[in-house]
């Protein structure tokens, strides 16, 4: 399948970008709803920040408008986004209880594709906590040397 | 599935029952196609399918031997202004007047369109990087496409019509194609008839699309519908079975063992159920791309 | 097959057999129904320098059909490149078999009719000539490939292969006096170096196409190229799509036959200052050149009836996707039409007109030679031939089918030859007359009706409207009427001749209907 090159798109001078594929059956516009969600979720889309107009980005993406527009109406009705009245859509403010469902959701299904793992490879749950907490340290380590 | 364009105006094209021979071989067989006004229909089959002779029928190339073909309401064929005067075509060999040169053809194209859009036309010539003092002749291929795709876009037609538009294109050119055709839709009210077999150009950009396999029509349907009633589902069975069990809405299936991976049509709890009836787990569901579902439709 | 020269040798054969069969036919054929009615006729004397002449021409005629048709049956050798057989061997194992069968061809052929007429035709020389012809003409082709040039050398080359097979039967251009009985050997030699310079340039010239070199050129034709290759139309400004069609008709296409007539004109102006000055040959030339402008109007008709791309008259699908009627179409490549014969009549007129001026000028006025039946209507002629020809040969281009023109061509020839041996076997002298002039009469009839019908049927389908219809009908009888009145002041014309002038009045107004009709079967299929 061929892969088209990421889209960006430039706010800030912030290169956001989206990447969509055809080549696994996922369906685009919900490829364009969990990548946003991820942005949004880390923090590179922040609150009230708006997103680039459907025409643009379906532009950018080489897909269809209503594809967009349909991810879009995805993410109002998760919260995520709000559109404002002829002003285009933003991203709404992360405090809301809906929006921050959607973050542990997220975060529940990769603990969930890593627990799968770790009982593929024999790995208890035990020694998987005990790994968590190393690394969680590492990585305060390198945050307070910086 | 909710159709997105509910639209109560008449289809922009319009076959019923169209049958075409060509001597012995059938191209087309009881035909029925309908293109509604706004978004980009996609029409996809392999080799020698049909495709364009379809596209023959709807620029009046081709009297219809049986049936009718209206585009915009009209006869292609009586009235050749008022259908190919809102028209803009791309054809699959890239018919060009080779002795011409770039500047010539756009202010030729110019006097058969009212809509001519001169500002547009100058803009999509420096974006495609066209020279206007260029033969035609001595354009690459991809430039060749350009250039007709300028001259099928400038006038701002309400219908675009692009038969197998990136067959021999490089991916740059290619994204052009697609560039247009997403900002020819993103304009209210017009409609794109593409047809193509890059599958996964189809996905990207049809709301609608249709099968066409030998001359019929195998299934037309919204993009979504299509995706979303085809799927992937791998069964795991008590015990190893040699030949795997009929389910119903299957199109293909593969495996060995208790295992086995059925690629079928239709709602995702009616699989469930009928898996569950049989005494198997679901371990894997997942959609299709576009080329899956084709390939698992027309081989059958 | 276990070795190269068999197996091309059998794909030539092969490949060709039908053709090669019909070719011998139809070579054969032709000399044997002349010389039948040669026979018939007592006029059957060997000596005779006419018959040497008749001899030459139609060995030469064979020649070339059964070679064309051998040339045909062969693939171009470019489909064995890939194959590990050095260019040397292709082309000998191309060459030899081709000329094995068309020498073998000549000296069946020779020897059949020798047997049927009790003649003694040589058989060796022409059947060694016709060998190295084809070597000769095929590596001229080869050479000259995909390039402007290549028709010249063909022809080059076949002129003056066709120059020295007629120096066998007498000296340079006059009559022959003799009959090419035994080959010398001073002529074996020359013939094989002909073959082994045919042999060694093909060679080359394959060579050098096997490699994906480019041709030789002397940059001529691009640089002419250059030279007419007209500025940008910057100021191109259409008011309406009819002008834009008619710009695109006239550009394209228009200039073909003004362009032919100027080129002939000079180049026959040239032949004629290298062999003959005489003024009065001149103002001959230029008198007859009114009559070849029907012929020049068939290239026209060829070049403004093709609506497709090259060689293929099927209709272009951008031509066909124009937002235009087919009845605009039709008229604007009508005009187009119309202008472009104009235009090679005025130039044609212009120069004997000029011609004419300085004749009298130096006082030396050759008579004026109209053809006797014409006179002055010789001038309005050579207008409307070449349209008549021009437009009808341009609508049966616009059908975009070459199949039925083809089938009725062959049609009409075999029809034409049948009569005419059924006229000229079966019938006293005086039936042969009526004869004739019942062929004409029913040609005129032809004419009428068919016009009328092409008239009717495109009113019908509603691609010319009344005016038209009117204008067609007013022009026809406009056209007929001097022709009446001429016989009713002078001279009474022959009924039969005045029944032919209807008919090509008839044809000189029918494109109006043709070409949309034609152009309509053309781009709805």
């Amino acid at each position: 399948m061929s892969q088209w090159s990421p889209a960006s798109f430039f706010r800030c001078n912030e290169p956001v970008q989206i990447h969509i594929t055809a080549a696994d059956g996922v369906a685009i516009y919900l490829q364009i709803v969990n990548q946003i969600k991820y942005l949004v979720a880390s923090g590179r889309l922040t609150p009230g920040e708006e997103l680039p107009p459907i025409r643009v980005l379906a532009e950018r993406l080489l897909v269809n408008p209503n594809t967009v527009a349909r991810a879009y109406r995805e993410l109002e009705s998760a919260g995520i986004v709000e559109k404002r009245r002829t002003a285009g859509t933003y991203v709404s403010d992360q405090g809301s209880p809906l929006a921050r469902r959607e973050r542990v959701k997220i975060l529940t299904q990769r603990i969930d594709a890593l627990l799968a793992e770790a009982r593929q490879m024999d790995i208890e749950l035990s020694d998987v906590v005990k790994i968590i907490d190393e690394r969680h340290s590492a990585m305060q380590a390198t945050r307070n040397e910086e | 599935m909710q159709d997105p364009f509910p639209s109560s105006t008449p289809p922009i094209v319009e076959l019923r029952r169209v049958t075409r021979q060509f001597g012995n071989k059938t191209a087309l067989d009881e035909v029925s196609l309908s293109v509604p006004r706004g978004g980009v229909f996609g029409l996809i089959g392999g080799n020698g399918a049909g495709k364009t002779t379809l596209i023959k029928h709807i620029l009046g190339l081709l009297k219809a031997q049986s049936g009718s073909v209206r585009v915009f309401g009209l006869d292609p064929v009586e009235n050749p202004v008022g259908t190919l005067g809102r028209i803009g075509y791309l054809s699959e060999d890239r018919d060009l007047p080779n002795w011409m040169r770039v500047g010539e053809l756009m202010r030729y194209t110019q006097a058969f369109f009212p809509n001519w859009d001169v500002a547009y036309a100058e803009d999509l010539r420096e974006a495609f990087d066209l020279d206007g003092n260029a033969k035609v002749k001595h354009l690459s291929r991809g430039q060749r496409a350009r250039a007709g795709l300028l001259a099928a876009l400038a006038h701002r037609p309400e219908l675009l019509v692009l038969d197998e538009p990136s067959s021999g294109l490089d991916p740059v050119v290619r994204r052009d194609i697609l560039g247009a055709i997403i900002r020819t839709i993103a304009d209210e009210g017009r409609t794109v008839l593409f047809s193509s077999h890059l599958l996964d150009e189809v996905e990207r950009v049809a709301d609608r699309v249709a099968i066409i396999h030998q001359g019929r029509i195998m299934l037309t349907a919204t993009m979504d519908e299509l995706k979303e009633t085809h799927r992937r589902v791998t069964l795991r069975f008590g015990q190893a079975l040699d030949r795997p069990p009929s389910l119903v809405g299957t199109l293909s299936c593969a495996g060995q063992g208790a295992e086995w991976t059925f690629i079928c049509s239709g709602e995702g709890e009616q699989l469930r159920r009928a898996a569950e009836a049989m005494g198997a787990t679901v371990v894997g569901d997942a959609g299709l791309t576009l080329d899956e579902i084709f390939v698992s439709r027309v081989t059958r | 097959m276990r070795s190269i020269p068999l197996a091309m040798t059998w794909e030539m054969l092969r490949h060709g057999s039908w053709g090669l069969l019909a070719a011998a036919l139809g070579a054969n054929l032709l000399p044997a129904i002349l010389l039948a009615a040669l026979r018939h006729e007592g006029a059957l004397v060997p000596e005779d320098p006419s018959q040497m002449v008749i001899h030459i021409t139609l060995v030469q005629i064979n020649m070339f059909i059964f070679a064309a048709a051998v040339l045909t049956a062969q693939g171009h050798p470019s489909r064995l490149y890939a194959f590990p057989v050095p260019t040397s061997a292709l082309v000998a194992w191309n060459l030899l078999p081709a000329m094995v069968a068309v020498a073998i061809e000549s000296v069946a052929s020779t020897a059949a009719l020798n047997a049927t007429f009790q003649m003694n035709w040589p058989l060796w020389g022409p059947a060694l000539f016709v060998a190295v012809a084809l070597a000769s003409v095929q590596a001229a082709a080869w050479l000259t490939e995909k390039s402007a040039w290549m028709v010249v050398a063909m022809g080059a080359v076949a002129t003056a292969l066709a120059l020295w097979f007629k120096s066998r039967y007498g000296e340079g251009f006059s009559q022959p006096n003799r009959y090419w009985m035994e080959v010398t050997p001073s002529e074996i030699l020359t013939m094989l170096v002909f073959a082994v310079l045919a042999y060694a340039t093909a060679v080359v010239a394959v060579a050098r196409n096997r490699r994906g070199e480019a041709l030789l050129s002397l940059g001529i034709i691009a640089w002419l190229d250059r030279l007419f290759d007209s500025a940008p139309d910057l100021g191109l400004h259409f008011r309406s799509p009819a002008e834009a069609q008619l710009w695109f008709e006239w550009r394209h296409k228009g200039w073909a036959m003004p362009g032919a007539v100027a080129f002939s004109s000079l180049f026959g102006f040239g032949a004629w200052l290298i062999f003959s000055r005489d003024a009065g040959d001149l103002f001959h030339g230029f008198v007859v050149g009114g009559g070849i402008l029907s012929m020049f109007g068939l290239l026209g008709g060829l070049v403004m009836g093709n609506s497709g791309q090259d060689s293929n008259f099927e209709i272009g699908s951008f031509l066909a996707t124009r937002p235009i009627t087919n009845t605009q179409l039709a008229r604007t490549i009508l005009k187009a039409a119309a202008k472009s014969v104009l235009i090679a009549w005025i130039i044609w007129a212009a120069a004997f007109l000029a011609l004419y001026l300085l004749l009298v000028v130096i006082d030396v006025v050759p008579k004026p030679a109209l053809p006797k039946e014409l006179g002055w209507w010789y001038f309005p002629a050579t207008v409307l031939g070449p349209w008549i020809v021009l437009a009808l040969v341009a609508s049966m281009g616009l059908t975009g089918r070459s199949r039925p023109f083809l089938d009725l061509f062959v049609l009409t020839f075999a029809i034409y030859v049948v009569l005419s041996l059924f006229s000229k076997f079966a019938l006293s002298r005086q039936a042969q007359e009526q004869f004739g002039r019942g062929a004409v009469y029913t040609a005129a009839v032809l004419m009428v009706l068919g016009t009328s019908w092409a008239l009717a049927t495109a009113r019908r389908r509603s691609l010319i409207g009344w005016p038209t219809v009117y204008a067609a009908s007013g022009a026809w009888v406009a056209l007929s009427v001097p022709v009446a009145l001429e016989s009713m002041l002078r001279s009474a014309v022959p009924l039969h001749i005045g029944a032919l002038v209807v008919g090509l009045a008839a044809l000189t107004v029918a494109p109006l209907a043709t070409a949309p009709l034609a152009l309509a079967w053309n781009r709805n299929r």
